[in-house]
């Protein structure tokens, strides 16, 4: 985080690589909420 | 491009029978028909009147490479103006003409569409916005989010802010302030969560609809919360009118990462510039920028035809999400295809097709995605860019 890399773009310059964060707790949630929205349905 | 307003003009026809014909003659000159909803009249233009033409571009150019397969690809453009009613009665047209699948615009209206689609067994996709649940393709089996979800830019937003505040939010103040609607609303239940087990002391500030009074907002964040960080997850003209606001309270833009619809050059022009809006923070589900092997032979394809290419390209950020859009669906037609033997693929197959799609990078535009029947977001990934130097 916070290295600058190569710049692309109108100004905008990337900052990070691509990633993501948290991904355990998020695809959890994902999971336990569309079970729960599934069986509401049903 | 030419705009594609005229082809609203179908829906004011209203006739079923020159729709049948249409759908005759689609399979008699091989062609794959998908809807394609858009806005690019109502609150939310700013992002459809750059992101739908980079969705055409690409299907037009490999439409004159010859196709998929020999199959030319239509996308039907419809304008729903951000809004529900028109965005259903816009699919039930789409389908009766058979559309293989929909390309849906808005979180409302993905809420509305979600269960027509399951019941149809129609894809539909709905690119860094709808519903973050959709991700599990087990019980969202028609729906794709295809790019990192609203509960994804959320977390990925507080790993920003606490990677920038030295690693740690234990006791810090962040401030959200959301465009109050659905899609506003859906990261909270995350961010909420990382609150508690981060440490960090979370307020929130909705900005009603249609997001063009912001003024009573800036000043409760910059001058009376005083946050260490503020995730921006609003859009249409709201992004850049916090930007102006923010700077003319003399709160740091290096302390704002706004989701991905509030990271667009039109949001930072529409603050005032580059020079306003040093330091913001932006999201990105695609990359910025024309530096991209795909950006370039969209432009070459427009010299071949003694044309320029559209203005809308150069509000990269936004045209290029289009670009992302339009090859996603392609890479889904390319497999469908190969699970029909080259016959017309059902919206089944092109289902299945996208959950075929594998560690594609369209060149670096996008980060590595790869859809499967269990993951219909294709990993999460985003990325942050920097208002730097000028355009």
């Amino acid at each position: 985080m916070g290295q600058d890399l190569p710049g692309q773009g109108q100004g905008l310059t990337p900052v990070t690589p691509w990633y993501r964060a948290y991904r355990d707790m998020i695809v959890a949630k994902e999971n336990k909420t569309a079970a729960q929205m599934a069986a509401k349905s049903n | 491009m030419s705009p594609r307003s005229t082809r609203l003009q179908w829906l004011s026809l209203g006739a079923a029978a020159m729709l049948t014909a249409a759908g005759s003659a689609q399979a008699a000159d091989k062609t794959i028909l998908i809807g394609m909803q858009c806005d690019r009249t109502g609150p939310t233009q700013v992002v459809g009147t750059k992101l739908c033409p980079g969705t055409h571009d690409y299907i037009d150019l490999i439409n004159a490479q010859g196709g998929v397969d020999g199959w030319k690809i239509e996308a039907q453009e419809v304008d729903n103006s951000y809004k529900v009613p028109p965005a259903i009665e816009e699919y039930a047209q789409a389908k009766q003409q058979g559309a293989v699948g929909i390309m849906i615009y808005g979180t409302p209206q993905t809420e509305a569409l979600n269960q027509r689609l399951e019941q149809d067994k129609i894809p539909g996709t709905s690119p860094g916005f709808g519903i973050a649940a959709s991700a599990d393709g087990k019980y969202y089996p028609y729906l794709f989010p295809i790019a990192a979800n609203y509960w994804s830019q959320g977390a990925a937003a507080v790993k920003f802010a606490k990677d920038q505040l030295g690693g740690s939010l234990k006791g810090k103040k962040i401030a959200y302030v959301f465009y109050d609607n659905p899609a506003g609303h859906e990261p909270l239940p995350v961010i909420e969560e990382l609150a508690k087990t981060e440490g960090f002391q979370l307020q929130t500030f909705a900005v009603p609809p249609p997001g063009v009074y912001v003024s009573s907002q800036v000043l409760a964040i910059a001058q009376q919360y005083r946050p260490d960080f503020v995730i921006d997850h609003t859009f249409g003209k709201s992004p850049a009118l916090l930007i102006k606001g923010f700077k003319e309270n003399g709160y740091p833009l290096n302390k704002v990462v706004a989701l991905v619809w509030a990271s667009g050059e039109a949001d930072i022009q529409g603050a005032g510039g580059w020079d306003v809006a040093q330091g913001y923070n932006t999201m990105q589900f695609a990359g910025a920028g024309e530096d991209y092997p795909i950006i370039k032979a969209i432009q070459e394809m427009y010299q071949k035809k003694g044309q320029s290419p559209p203005a809308a390209m150069q509000a990269t950020v936004y045209y290029n999400r289009g670009v992302e859009q339009g090859a996603l669906w392609v890479a889904a037609i390319r497999n469908a295809l190969k699970l029909s033997h080259g016959e017309k693929p059902t919206p089944t197959q092109v289902k299945e097709g996208f959950e075929m799609i594998h560690d594609m990078t369209l060149g670096g535009l996008i980060p590595p995605l790869t859809i499967t029947a269990a993951d219909h977001e294709g990993g999460g990934w985003v990325r942050i860019f920097q208002v730097k130097g000028k355009a």
